[in-house]
């Protein structure tokens, strides 16, 4: 086809034209647009807005025509890039300056650099994004608002780059910690299509996603950027496809490689045709003093590391390689990590990879700051050398090598480790440097220089190096051998352990010794969690699972290991189960026989983590739920013994077990709602993240007091900001604001979303799968008036032609087509009810626009809790509360519209539906009569309505779960009664709650009942069979006075007078005296002075009683206490 | 030979739909119904049967199935697969399910996935009846597995 006249033909759609060259691939594309390199649209389109001078030109939104062809994408960006490539040089060259300074904190200089970048090539997202994290780190985060509402003004609307530049100050806010940012973006991008969720992730979150596959995408979209971004973004993408051999467009990235390294001096090129193997690495860009500071390291000589590295740093302060001698050479000296006074950049780096190569308690933290670090400065070359490096230490689960091949692809020398990251290059080595010998010797599995190499590297790392060897070389066997040797020598550092561990773990899994491999990993989580942060614990989880548990046996490990792996409850009860048939046990009570100095505290772990309701729930050796929450009750009384200091959780669980028996009961008898929401757990949940949430939301709230911030509101129209720009909607919002409705939304998304507690799963498990069907359709079945479909045909019922002999064949006929009528009508509402209204409707699911579940709230209600919020002062938990509370009280609403929809439109609907099929069908009987017929209809009517008001219009309520928080006073006595039983056995009180009333803070009155019971068992002097208690606790309403009275039986040997006396005295101190603390003290006391402490400090209740009355040998007690004051202090 | 058939299913108008097809179908075949993943294993451990009729998502307590505090077991059909499986007391199951899909968020899975899987894992397994109130393709379904 000749282009070249197509395009200047008057009809021709001259962009289209162009944009179809792409089609072609990248070099027939690279021909085809030279020849028509001078029509204006190649001007305007493929070189259009290569140098914006001004920020409101950064993003153009205009037409975009989808080549799906990579090649030719690249070719669209290489051609501009190739013709402007002194532009491209120049910017490297100040993007390293750049760089640099970042790292050496120069933040003056940076500022600078930045500028002349912006000045001397042009405006680009890549300068935008560096200035935010620039200015965050120079003056904090108030610099960096200025900065985006500075940038906000010059925009001029566009509401795409509003998106962009907030989501570029937000990843460099210092105190928005990573987790959290990480979990907004997720958030924000959760509903969107696939190839721009890719290209989102790929621009502000690039490890967060998984697997990339839409790169021709994410070229189009930036097709018309500024020369920079373009530039970048092409480096980038060459990245992931010269990391996959497989990858269609691999040898089309060889040749656009080529094509740059002709005009382009950047090193990442270099490395990338290196790790491609059109160019051989060699020592010959390193640096000498480089190379003779690894040979240092690799030779034992760390004192001349620990020396060397400050000026070494100072000169190389982007070569991430001479960072991981030092810090190892300080820990193999056993010295302090000194502060580096080159730059607190620098030192931040130094200081957290020291955690990470010490396992210290700091590891978490530290692998979190470094995941800041890198989304900071995700663009430049050393963050993402620092990327590759953490993802040895933690995992980052991808598919894709691009990831640890950053450490090779960004380094400013060929780094031998290409050898490891890539073993087809591991062929030849003419290099005589160490570094380059020992690499190649492990990826090649050539043993004769590491023989050699005896001499001169430290006798530990020779050992270490063959280990890796004969792992690379998959000599697993050998390599346990070695390993094992290794692991006797006495001067080995966590970092030596660690490699150890992980080549130990995955030589078991390579060899499928799945058993091994469960053994080490279990004791390693118990014993040293952060040597496990690289395992993939599904990964083996999976193994398990589908071979059916048959390549492990039984053991604590595995229970343990099935527990680590976050495995279903039911997952957890094989491990469980086998453990005991290997033990020939039945219950976990008698895993208590076995605890030794080994086993402790596994079994330990096991009884308070896994040996819970849920998982127990699946023995059959119970008979009944009774039993086994019995058996738990058993175990954590077990655990207050063993573990004491967490005796206050132990009791609240049995408490709460106590309860939920209780709930079960009152939720059977009075309420079939079938919507429960546990908000308690909803609240935990996430908690974490939240709270960061909250304080960015504080403190923007105080920042726009006197500042104004803008926000782009992009909540469910990101899809939207790609559109045609004009007809977007003005989506600036103050930021606060929009904080504000973030928190709220998210805490409303938990809410309806939650995978184990929310809203939507109740619906779905609850009402949507089967039971509205089965209720409606099986009620009007019942009357034989509604017809059953075979092959999509509903099929005529039977029963009515025999019953109607004495109708004609036509008549007969007719009716059945009325019936048939009425069946398609139920079913439709059947599933209309079902797909459109018992159905949410939000921010995140925008399809359901007449669902009954209707949470898309109107900005409005955004500003009212925004007011709230800004008036009243409010902390983390008060605020997640009272937006929980309204969430209740809405949901409430809805249920009440829900209820209300159902006994009215849907009931009024079905009975219009039988009432027109009686009509029909007398119509069609004429003068005929058909008195079942038509009875049967009349009774559904009846039936149906009832069914709706009586059952399902009841599923919509809400089983408040206001229990979790509350406790009754019978569970709080039985609670109590469990506790002191466990050691009298004999011990069982009567006990009469005939009028109960919910309590918070139920642990003070758990331990009030103790110490009452434990009064008569020391003080009634009868032996334990003989012990006779009733106790009484009722709600009297009237005075709301909580009523106590425990009595009990007293021994004949006790003198009666001496015991009034006492008790006149407590009664005395009671009402005159304040607690007296040398009372409290005392050891074996009455408890008396103890039981008023707790109710006037704990309880917070000022004008409790108490009372005493001995009658027929029987001492009883009365307590009341006011329950004005529900919550505790 | 009188057949001998366990029926795991929780939903009333089912249980009705399937009993009645069931005895129909084999007059002098006994039927037993058991509602919830605990019942249902009890009943594959203590007693032999011909043929397992297993629904996939069910309660896991047979003494708490009324009310809003029923537990359901996402995928209690496929765990009492792997219990047999497990404890070697196979016997020939077809799944009967009114769910599309199963579990939620990152659990979810698809009949097809579940057909698969299950095909995968049981030898035993004999296949999967979609079943629907409102249509009779089930009674086919299960006469062909059957």
């Amino acid at each position: 086809m000749n282009y070249k006249k197509e395009l200047y033909h008057p009809r021709t759609d001259a962009l289209s034209l162009i944009s179809s060259l792409k089609t072609l691939g990248y070099k027939k594309f690279l021909v085809e647009i030279k020849k028509v390199k001078s029509h204006p649209v190649v001007k305007s389109y493929v070189e259009g807005n290569l140098f914006p001078k001004e920020l409101s030109k950064l993003n153009t939104t205009g037409k975009k025509y989808i080549s799906k062809n990579i090649g030719g994408e690249l070719g669209w960006l290489v051609y501009s890039i190739k013709k402007y490539h002194k532009k491209i040089n120049n910017f490297l060259v100040l993007k390293n300056q750049f760089e640099k300074q970042i790292l050496l904190s120069s933040f003056d200089g940076a500022v600078l650099t930045i500028d002349r970048i912006e000045k001397e090539i042009c405006y680009s997202f890549w300068s935008v994004e560096n200035k935010f994290s620039l200015l965050e780190r120079k003056y904090g985060t108030e610099r960096n608002w200025e900065f985006l509402n500075e940038l906000n003004e010059k925009t001029g609307g566009d509401n795409l780059s509003l998106f962009y530049l907030e989501l570029f100050s937000k990843k460099a806010e210092k105190k928005l910690s990573f987790a959290r940012y990480k979990r907004s973006l997720n958030y924000d991008l959760s509903n969107l299509d696939r190839d721009l969720q890719e290209y989102l992730y790929y621009k502000f979150g690039y490890f967060f996603n998984d697997k990339y596959t839409h790169f021709d995408y994410f070229l189009l979209r930036e097709g018309a950027f500024s020369l920079v971004d373009r530039y970048e973004l092409t480096i980038n993408i060459l990245c992931e496809l010269i990391s996959d051999k497989e990858h269609l467009e691999y040898n089309t990235s060889i040749e656009v490689l080529k094509d740059l390294n002709k005009v382009i001096k950047d090193s990442r090129i270099t490395r990338m045709l290196e790790y491609s193997g059109v160019f051989d690495i060699s020592e010959e860009n390193i640096p000498k003093e480089i190379i003779s500071y690894f040979e240092d390291y690799s030779k034992g000589n760390y004192k001349s590391c620990f020396k060397l590295f400050p000026n070494l740093v100072e000169k190389y302060p982007n070569c991430i390689e001479i960072y991981e001698p030092f810090i190892k050479s300080i820990i193999e000296l056993d010295e302090v990590l000194p502060e580096i006074e080159v730059s607190k950049e620098i030192n931040g780096v130094i200081k957290n990879l020291y955690s990470i190569y010490t396992f210290n308690d700091d590891f978490d933290f530290s692998l979190e700051n470094l995941q800041k670090k890198i989304i900071t400065f995700s663009s430049l070359p050393f963050y993402k050398q620092l990327l590759g490096l953490v993802s040895f230490y933690t995992l980052i689960k991808t598919s894709s090598k691009a990831i640890p091949n950053q450490i090779f692809f960004n380094s400013i020398f060929s780094n031998p480790l290409l050898y490891i990251l890539n073993s087809d290059r591991a062929t030849t080595n003419s290099s005589d440097s160490l570094m380059f010998k020992i690499n190649f010797s492990i990826a090649s599995s050539s043993s004769d220089f590491i023989s050699f190499s005896s001499s001169l590297v430290p006798e530990k790392k020779n050992q270490l190096y063959e280990i890796r060897r004969l792992f690379y070389n998959k000599e697993f066997s050998k390599c346990l051998t070695e390993i094992k040797s290794y692991s006797q020598r006495t001067d080995l550092k966590p970092f030596d352990l660690n490699e150890i561990f992980n080549h130990t773990y995955n030589c078991h899994i390579e060899k499928k010794e799945f058993d091994f491999a469960v053994k080490i990993l279990s004791n390693q989580l118990m014993q040293r969690k952060n040597f496990c942060s690289k395992i993939n614990l599904d990964f083996l989880l999976n193994e398990i699972v589908e071979s059916d548990f048959k390549g492990v046996s039984g053991s604590f490990e595995l229970v343990l290991f099935c527990h680590y792996a976050n495995a279903s409850s039911y997952l957890q009860f094989v491990a469980l189960d086998e453990l005991f048939i290997s033990l020939n046990v039945e219950y976990p009570h008698q895993l208590l026989d076995y605890i030794d100095d080994v086993n402790r505290r596994k079994i330990v772990y096991i009884l308070e983590e896994v040996c819970n309701v849920d998982v127990l729930g699946n023995f059959l050796v119970y008979e009944t739920r009774t039993e086994v929450v019995k058996e738990r009750e058993n175990i954590l009384v077990d655990l207050i013994e063993m573990i004491p200091e967490k005796q206050g959780d132990f009791i609240s669980e049995i408490a709460k077990l106590k309860n939920s028996e209780i709930v079960k009961n009152v939720i059977k008898e009075v309420n079939d709602g079938r919507i429960y929401i546990n908000i308690k757990s909803l609240d935990q949940s996430q908690k974490g993240d939240f709270e960061n949430s909250y304080q960015r939301l504080l403190s923007l709230l105080e920042y726009t007091k006197s500042n104004a911030l803008y926000f782009a509101d992009v909540n469910g129209k990101i899809e939207k900001l790609y559109l045609d720009f004009s007809s977007q909607e003005e989506l600036r919002k103050d930021a606060a604001f929009l904080a504000c409705k973030s928190f709220v939304n998210e805490i409303t998304n938990n809410f309806l979303y939650s995978k184990e507690y929310g809203l939507d799963g109740c619906l779905s498990t609850r009402i949507r799968h089967g039971s509205l069907e089965n209720n409606i359709r099986g009620t009007i079945e019942r009357f034989g008036i509604i017809s059953k479909k075979t092959n999509d045909k509903y099929q005529e019922v039977d029963f009515w032609i025999a019953n109607g002999s004495h109708l004609t064949e036509s008549i007969n006929s007719q009716i059945q087509n009325h019936l048939i009528e009425f069946s398609k009508q139920i079913d439709d509402l059947i599933r209309d009810l079902l797909s459109e209204k018992v159905q949410i409707y939000s921010f995140k699911s925008l399809d359901k626009e007449d669902a009954l579940f209707n949470y898309y709230f109107q900005d409005d209600y955004h500003w009212l809790l925004y007011n709230d919020l800004k008036e009243a002062d409010y902390d983390y938990e008060a605020f997640v509360s009272y937006i929980f509370d309204i969430l209740k009280i809405y949901t409430n609403k809805i249920l009440k519209g829900s209820r209300d929809y159902f006994k009215t439109t849907v009931k009024d609907t079905l009975i219009y539906f039988l009432e027109e099929l009686t009509g029909k069908i007398n119509e069609t009987l004429g003068h005929h009569s058909y008195p079942q017929l038509l009875n049967n209809i009349k009774s559904a009517i009846t039936q149906i309505q009832n069914e709706i008001d009586d059952n399902i219009s009841e599923w919509f309520k809400l089983s408040e779960d206001t229990f979790q928080n509350l406790l009754g006073f019978t569970s709080i006595v039985n609670t109590s009664v469990s506790l002191t039983s466990n050691n009298i056995n004999e011990f069982k009180p009567t006990v009469i709650c005939d009028n109960d009333i919910g309590v918070y803070g139920y642990l003070h009155y758990i331990f009030i009942f103790r110490i009452l019971f434990d009064n008569i068992i020391k003080h009634s002097k009868l032996a334990p069979s003989e012990i006779d208690t009733t106790v009484n606790a009722n709600y009297d309403e009237e005075s709301n006075m909580m009523r106590i009275s425990v009595k009990n039986k007293l021994n004949d040997c006790i003198d009666i007078n001496d015991l009034e006396k006492q008790m006149e005295l407590v009664e005395q101190n009671w009402s005159t005296k304040s607690p007296r603390q040398e009372v409290i003290n005392t050891e074996g006391g009455s408890g008396f002075e103890k039981i008023k402490r707790i109710l006037t400090y704990d309880v917070n209740s000022s004008n409790h009683s108490f009372n005493s009355k001995i009658e027929d040998k029987y001492l009883e007690i009365f307590i009341n206490i006011p329950m004005t004051i529900l919550k505790p202090k | 030979m009188s057949l001998k058939i366990l029926l795991i299913e929780d939903d009333k108008k089912k249980i009705e739909d399937i009993s009645t097809y069931i005895m129909e179908k084999y007059p002098k075949g006994k039927l037993t119904i058991e509602k919830s993943f605990r019942d249902g294993l009890k009943q594959i451990k203590d007693f032999e049967f011909d043929i397992l009729l297993l629904d996939m998502t069910i309660p896991k307590w047979g003494d708490s199935v009324v009310g809003g505090s029923i537990e359901y077991e996402n995928f209690g059909g496929f765990n009492i697969m792997k219990e047999m499986k497990r404890k070697n007391r196979t016997l020939p199951t077809i799944l009967i399910t009114m769910f599309n899909e199963f579990g939620v968020g990152d659990n979810f899975l698809s009949l097809e996935t579940i057909n698969n899987l299950c095909e995968k894992q049981f030898d035993f397994y004999k296949g999967l009846v979609f079943y629907s109130s409102k249509n009779e393709n089930w009674k086919t379904s299960l006469n062909e597995l059957l």
